[in-house]
């Protein structure tokens, strides 16, 4: 049998994992991943001037060509705007500098001045004309992919590298995972907790045979502006963090974008989020904030890590 | 009670009134028919002309600017999308699938994890 290989290294301004079925592969794999994630940041990045994403909010009001890699970003962002009926909105991204997030996680400001909120303009003011591979943003828009396009890259990244190297390969971003070839037995082995970095050795393990796992919390990436509590996920529809029903959500989907755009939209969506996932026949894990743990649609009781 | 009757001259007078006021009616109202007539006409073309002249001078928004079907509130028209996502199940656009198998409870140790982040 062989031997898996993995490696993490840092990217997208949290931690990249690549897990192939044979150690053999690892390398080319990575290269791979690398591409893509380099391919995601160039284009879809807030935090970089020079991103293509950045140069299109400096051109409000006009057709503005752009990559492929851009595009369908944005398309797929629109698409889980789409999907969830504006829970998960790319619109967001004034709502997000309002709240604080301006930059780099690591470099925002703990606190500050009580939040300026306001609503999200809405995902049906984004031009997209695929014949010319062209945007249209009106002025005042701004965008923030944060909830779609590292789970693209995930996605992008495994399927590409499972189909170069003829082998099973998953890639992990931030704990946000797409797999794709043949898994090893037993399925992929994934630890589940509040925060990523933490999950292996704590969290609840569990084997996906393929597809995408995706886990959104309002445990992480937390600040406090005036007296109150912030944190990351922001409801489209206030403009401010998301009523903080869920503390984590989990999802296995068939693909990362999938997984990705159900927790977010969970967390906003609060309480009617069990409904909600029920009809899509979604497994998830949802925590609330006192703890209790809430599983759905076959989510297995998992042993502990 | 019995009806006076004419004498021959003065009944042929008579009848020759009543023929010329027959002739007059009818010329009257094949007047008052081409005036009609014409009146109409000439309403509608100058109602095209001045509509045509309108459509010049102010025009209104495009097709291009038609807001799409699924752009319903809240939507500028010149920036509304230009086309419609994919249906649902149908790749990414659509609503999110569920996994081809279902997880299963791991065993052994983790290999990646998955939280926040």
């Amino acid at each position: 049998m062989p031997s898996p290989g993995a490696t993490t290294f840092p990217a997208l301004g949290t931690t990249a994992t690549v897990i192939t079925s044979e150690i053999e592969r690892l390398l080319e794999a990575v290269s791979i991943v690398r591409e893509e994630i380099d391919a995601i940041d160039g284009s879809c990045s807030r935090f970089r001037a020079d991103s293509e994403l950045m140069r299109l909010h400096r051109s409000p009001d006009r057709w503005t060509t752009v990559s492929p890699t851009l595009f369908e970003a944005i398309e797929v962002a629109l698409g889980a705007a789409h999907a969830t009926d504006g829970a998960v909105d790319p619109t967001v991204g004034d709502a997000v500098r309002r709240i604080g997030y301006d930059q780099d996680f690591g470099r925002i400001r703990p606190t500050g001045p009580p939040i300026d909120a306001r609503p999200a303009p809405g995902w049906r003011v984004v031009g997209l004309d695929p014949d010319r591979c062209a945007i249209r943003l009106p002025a005042g828009v701004f965008l923030d992919l944060g909830a779609t396009a590292k789970a693209l890259a995930a996605d992008r990244a495994a399927a590409r590298a499972a189909g170069v190297i003829g082998g099973g390969v998953l890639v992990s971003l931030g704990g946000d995972l797409a797999a794709f070839g043949d898994p090893p037995a037993g399925g992929w082995r994934v630890s589940v907790a509040d925060d990523h970095r933490e999950a292996i050795g704590r969290g609840e393990v569990i084997g996906i045979a393929g597809g995408g796992l995706a886990t959104s919390s309002t445990t992480v990436r937390r600040w406090m502006r005036g007296a109150a509590p912030v944190h990351h996920v922001v409801d489209p529809r206030t403009g401010r963090p998301a009523d903080e029903i869920w503390r984590t959500v989990s999802v296995t989907a068939a693909r990362c974008v999938d997984a990705n755009t159900a927790t977010t939209a969970a967390i906003v969506l609060g309480e009617r989020a069990v409904a909600w996932l029920h009809t899509l026949r979604l497994p998830a894990r949802l925590v609330r904030t006192d703890g209790r743990v809430l599983r759905l649609c076959g989510w297995p009781e998992a042993a502990a890590a | 009670m019995p009806q006076p009757t004419l004498p021959g001259p003065a009944r042929a007078r008579h009848e020759h009134e009543r023929s010329r006021h027959r002739l007059a009616r009818s010329r009257g109202l094949r007047t008052a028919s081409f005036v009609t007539r014409v009146t109409v006409a000439a309403s509608v073309a100058l109602t095209g002309a001045f509509s045509a002249i309108a459509a010049a001078a102010f025009p209104g928004h495009g097709q291009r600017n038609a807001t799409p079907p699924y752009a319903k509130d809240r939507s500028p028209a010149p920036s509304a999308p230009l086309v419609a996502l994919p249906p649902p199940n149908d790749g990414i656009g659509g609503l999110p699938a569920p996994p081809a198998q279902a997880p299963v409870p791991g065993s052994g140790s983790a290999q990646v994890g998955s939280g926040g982040s």
